[in-house]
């Protein structure tokens, strides 16, 4: 009954994304989807084989993480249902935000690099 | 065992200093000091002064006897070089020619009449003394009245130890005098008391040998049934006298020493002597009695007394072995007493020594306590030695007699070996227990290990090394053949005993290297190689490249959404502004990877600035025109 329950209300979920949830964040959520599983494999390797090399392990989680977190910030702000919040924040300033937040974090992830 | 020998000898030491209490001479002329003094006064003279000290001297220490023909010779020699003109070359040609009997030397009248002249109440005590000297030696009348009122004008003139001790000594040659005016305005005892003190040994003037000197003549030579000084004051003063005995630096300075002590010698109110213990402090069956001499100032024997020992205690216990026990007197006027004959048990004993004199006070040798150690024979019984395993607790052990040698023994480091043995007495077969008992090892190379012999309540000595633990500390694994010596000595005991008595065969293992502390100072240390941190070991190549083909797996499933979500580039304008713009990012980003392949930071930022303002610019333009267009 109740798993029942959680698989319908998983159905409707689901049904309720796909149907109203705008392209554009579509995008952006299968780009987070991407950086989730490209981080979770790099912890993987870690977690079995090994830390050496650190830095590059770190250089890279980081930039994941990092990135994760740069394209949530967009998606928030690119978010129509949130556009009172962000009134003077038009999605094309907060994609060149995005794209400048990139290039700093990137200038420090290639330095970390080694 | 060094611990209890430390005591004992502090014990001496203090029962030493106990006996420097007592006032005592310090020393006597020896026979070597009296050949240095006598030696000074050996002719030829240079002066007549020299002669007549020389001449005094030779007198006094002989006390009258004769002085050799050489002395004489040059002596009367210089007696006939007077000076009539002078008092004192006079004074020393008069009492040196009265000396000598075969000398005969002729005052004129004319210089008697000077001489006489030379008494009278103002002259100062030196003149009235040589005038006085002068007369009597030449067997002239003297009126004692006349002089004993000029020696009291004289004195009261000056009134110093040395001018005082003189008029003493004029009046002293006087006959018959009355003294007692004169002892009146020179309090001899007033003196003796003002006497500087030195340490409690010494009594002296100002540190003046001459006037000391003097001033004990003066006091001795007066004519008194008891000395005006005490004993004791006798004593210190000798003490002072004697202490130059090696340092006199002139004839005169000799003399004076000599004729001081000569005063003290034969002073017929009291014997001043000093007890030595000539027997030497040990005591045994060769050497059974205690010896002690009694001497004068000259280290001469005093003869005619009675000496005794007042009691002989025991320093362990404080028992009394021997109370007034005479001493027999022997052919060199020494003083014996057979101690040997009571067999007494081997140890330390204070013997408190009593001498009197039938004719005078005897002084200086009044509780005088001295420490003699009886020693004696032992003998080791009851040697057995053996070795037994770790754990047997009965071990059989082979008996051995002392000065014989034990068959070759051996033993590992699974053993223990034991050795007993008891010290006996001689004497009276009592078990002893001397201070030091060792066991020593001596390998082949000279090395030595050495191990206290400790005894038990039975007095019975047991040593017993385990070689388990012993093989590795002291032996330090050394194995091979060494010798086994027996050590047992005390104080007390004459024969002690370094015997040899086997050899064992140890086998301890391997020895360790045991570099030379030189080597392992100077020798070269190994160089020190630096290690850097060994890399952690690397996973295999095959996983390295699955995860890294797993790592960029995403982007293939990120294209797939896109496309499914519907994501497309239809609204990209092929402007130049939107060229340059794309241009620039990827730019950006191909110039990071440069940078992470070759380039620096610094060269990186700059082309960073250079590709990032042209971007930012033609950025702006285009999300601009987006924003417009929307």
């Amino acid at each position: 009954m109740s798993s029942e329950n959680i698989f319908s209300v998983a159905v409707k979920f689901v049904g309720d994304y796909m149907n109203r949830t705008p392209q554009k964040l579509k995008i952006i959520d299968s780009y987070l989807t991407y950086i989730l599983l490209t981080g979770i494999i790099q912890f993987l390797y870690c977690a079995l084989v090994g830390t050496f090399p650190f830095n590059s392990f770190l250089s890279g989680f980081i930039s994941c993480v990092a990135s994760f977190v740069l394209a949530v910030n967009l998606r928030l702000q690119v978010n129509p249902e949130n556009s009172r919040d962000f009134k003077s924040v038009a999605p094309e300033r907060a994609f060149a935000d995005f794209l400048f937040a990139h290039v700093v974090l990137h200038l420090v992830v290639i330095n970390f690099i080694g | 065992v060094i611990n209890i020998c430390l005591y004992r000898s502090i014990s001496t030491l203090l029962a030493l200093v106990g006996i420097a209490n007592a006032v005592q001479l310090d020393s006597v002329l020896t026979t070597e000091n009296s050949k240095q003094l006598i030696s000074k006064f050996k002719a030829p003279y240079k002066t007549l002064e020299d002669a007549h000290y020389s001449i005094v001297g030779l007198k006094s220490y002989q006390q009258g006897g004769a002085v050799a023909s050489a002395e004489k010779e040059a002596a009367c020699k210089l007696v006939k070089t007077v000076d009539t003109k002078s008092l004192t070359s006079i004074f020393y040609a008069a009492t040196t020619q009265a000396e000598i009997p075969a000398c005969k030397h002729e005052f004129n009248s004319e210089t008697l009449e000077f001489v006489k002249g030379k008494i009278s109440e103002t002259s100062d005590v030196k003149t009235i003394y040589e005038a006085v000297s002068i007369l009597k030696s030449l067997g002239k009348a003297v009126d004692s009245d006349e002089v004993i009122s000029v020696l009291l004008a004289a004195v009261k003139a000056d009134n110093s130890v040395l001018a005082s001790s003189l008029a003493l000594l004029t009046a002293s040659q006087l006959s018959k005098p009355n003294l007692s005016s004169l002892l009146k305005s020179v309090d001899v005892e007033d003196m003796a008391a003002q006497a500087d003190e030195l340490s409690e040994r010494y009594l002296h003037f100002d540190n003046d040998l001459a006037v000391t000197a003097t001033f004990l003549s003066a006091a001795i030579s007066l004519p008194a049934k008891s000395l005006p000084i005490s004993n004791d004051q006798v004593i210190l003063f000798s003490n002072f006298v004697l202490r130059h005995k090696n340092s006199v630096s002139s004839i005169k300075e000799a003399s004076l020493l000599v004729s001081a002590l000569a005063k003290v010698a034969s002073a017929s109110q009291i014997a001043v002597g000093k007890a030595q213990l000539i027997s030497g402090t040990s005591l045994s069956e060769a050497n059974p009695s205690i010896k002690v001499s009694i001497l004068n100032v000259f280290g001469q024997p005093i003869p005619n007394l009675s000496v005794k020992a007042e009691s002989i205690i025991r320093a362990s216990d404080n028992e009394v072995l021997l109370s007034n026990a005479a001493f027999k007197v022997d052919e060199n006027m020494n003083y014996q007493l057979l101690f040997w004959k009571n067999k007494p048990k081997s140890g330390f004993y204070d013997v408190t020594l009593a001498a009197s004199s039938p004719k005078a006070t005897l002084v200086g040798v009044s509780e005088v306590e001295f420490r003699v150690k009886i020693t004696t024979k032992m003998a080791l019984t009851n040697l057995e030695i053996g070795t037994a395993e770790k754990d047997q607790v009965t071990p059989t052990l082979n008996s051995l007699k002392y000065g014989g040698k034990t068959e070759s023994m051996s033993a590992d480091t699974q053993q223990r070996i034991i050795m007993k043995f008891q010290v006996q007495d001689t004497t009276d077969k009592s078990l002893i227990t001397p201070h030091q008992a060792f066991v020593r090892f001596v390998s082949s190379t000279g090395q030595e290990i050495i191990f206290v012999a400790e005894h038990d309540k039975t007095l019975t000595y047991k040593f017993e090394i385990d070689l388990a633990t012993a093989g590795r500390e002291q032996f330090n694994s050394a194995s091979g053949k060494y010798s086994m010596h027996l050590i047992v000595g005390d104080a007390t005991i004459s024969n002690p005993v370094f015997w040899k008595f086997g050899d064992i065969n140890l086998k301890l293992g391997e020895a360790k290297k045991s570099k030379s502390s030189f080597e392992s100072h100077y020798s070269a240390k190994p160089e020190i190689q630096h290690t850097f941190r060994l890399p952690e070991e690397r996973p295999p190549v095959f996983v390295s490249q699955a995860f890294t083909v797993a790592c960029l797996l995403p982007i293939v499933l990120l294209f797939i959404f896109w496309a499914k979500v519907g994501a497309n580039l239809g609204k990209l304008k092929l402007a130049p502004k939107n060229i340059i713009f794309h241009a620039g990012l990827i730019g950006i980003f191909v110039l990071y990877y440069f940078c992470w392949k070759s380039l620096d930071m610094f060269t990186t930022v700059q082309y960073l600035f250079g590709v990032g303002a042209v971007t930012f610019v033609f950025g702006n333009s285009v999300l601009s025109d987006i924003a417009n267009n929307r």
